[in-house]
């Protein structure tokens, strides 16, 4: 799965986030996003997709923090991935283990529609982006860490329009 | 009026999508507005892509010889700078392969990394009040003057290894140490 990717330092202060890779083929082709989770998963070095300076390493995170990233401190599992963000001040925890049982529970749920409205990829289809953000679109979080209520902005102005709808040949 | 010359679309002047030699292809009922596919003139798979034409029927907008940025990569940084110091803290980009160029970058950094931070291009400036000069030499330092109290920018170049490299640099003339965050884009140019 797409995952954004966190670099600390040995006392486990975020000082690093990367929204994606682009991975290209020989010839310079985009051929799609790096998996940084496979690779990661596959005992891969994230050090083949970035090295940053001061760092004592890295590893992936399912959500899209941007640089509210920076407010943590990192937690790792037995299996050395992180397992969660731990706030620099207020100490709320971003686990990963909650976030990864709610990701299973909306690919089945994904995959019982799919079962009725025909074939699709239930991990594809399962839509998560209000648990994690995106890669271009981070969580909004507040001072303390936790993921802030969605600003309910007004509607943009209604001005009149010249585009493919209204734009036609007189 | 649909427009007869309007090259590469021979095929589909009607409304809606149709699947044709060259690929996919929609129109708006006079003109194709929207080919995805064999975009070549000759219709010879010299040039795949995306093409999307004007109501006119003939003004290209998008099409394989656009010269666009695409966002290779995208991430954060910080830095922390004690007081009466420079330094600079940098990632290096493998994943991308060796580059022949340094890449374009679009960066900004900030002295804060709430949601609505200022985002200041590339470098970010906080200059020092009080600051005063004498107007001639040997004279009372009675002009104000501007004073650079703590400066942090952030540029792209390539590693020894070829490899695209952001750094976020900081030098902090204050008496308290200074945190910068940037966001950063390394971009590839594509077409033409």
């Amino acid at each position: 799965m797409l995952s954004m990717l966190i670099a600390f330092t040995a006392a486990g202060n975020v000082i690093a986030t990367q929204d994606y890779m682009v991975a290209r083929d020989a010839a310079g082709n985009v051929v799609g996003l790096i998996d940084c989770e496979a690779h990661e998963l596959a005992g891969g070095k994230l050090r083949d997709i970035w090295i940053q300076d001061g760092a004592a390493g890295s590893g992936t995170w399912p959500e899209w923090l941007g640089a509210r990233a920076h407010d943590f401190m990192v937690e790792l599992g037995p299996d050395k991935r992180i397992a969660a963000l731990v706030h620099a001040k207020s100490g709320h925890r971003r686990e990963r283990a909650p976030l990864e049982a709610e990701f299973a529970k909306r690919v089945a749920h994904a995959a019982d529609v799919e079962r009725v409205r025909g074939s699709g990829d239930p991990e594809a289809i399962a839509d998560v982006g209000d648990l994690v953000g995106g890669p271009g679109k981070p969580l909004r979080l507040d001072d303390q860490g936790r993921t802030a209520t969605p600003v309910d902005l007004p509607p943009p102005p209604d001005l009149p329009v010249v585009g493919a709808e209204t734009f036609k040949v007189r | 009026m649909p427009n007869p010359n309007q090259p590469p679309f021979e095929s589909s002047r009607a409304q809606g999508v149709q699947i044709t030699d060259r690929g996919l292809e929609q129109g708006d009922g006079l003109n194709v507005r929207v080919q995805l596919g064999d975009i070549s003139a000759a219709k010879d798979g010299s040039s795949y892509g995306l093409k999307v034409i004007s109501s006119d029927g003939s003004t290209t907008i998008i099409d394989g010889t656009s010269d666009m940025f695409r966002i290779s990569s995208t991430g954060t940084l910080s830095l922390t700078q004690a007081t009466d110091s420079s330094g600079s803290t940098t990632v290096s980009l493998p994943g991308l392969g060796a580059q022949s160029t340094t890449p374009a970058g679009l960066h900004d950094v900030s002295a804060g990394n709430a949601s609505t931070a200022n985002r200041d291009g590339f470098h970010y400036f906080e200059f020092a009040n009080d600051i005063f000069v004498a107007p001639s030499s040997g004279a009372s330092p009675t002009q104000r003057a501007a004073a650079i109290n703590w400066h942090a920018n952030v540029y792209t170049d390539l590693d020894g290894s070829n490899f695209a490299r952001v750094t976020l640099a900081i030098n902090n003339m204050t008496g308290v140490s200074k945190t910068a965050f940037c966001r950063y884009y390394v971009l590839a140019q594509t077409a033409i």
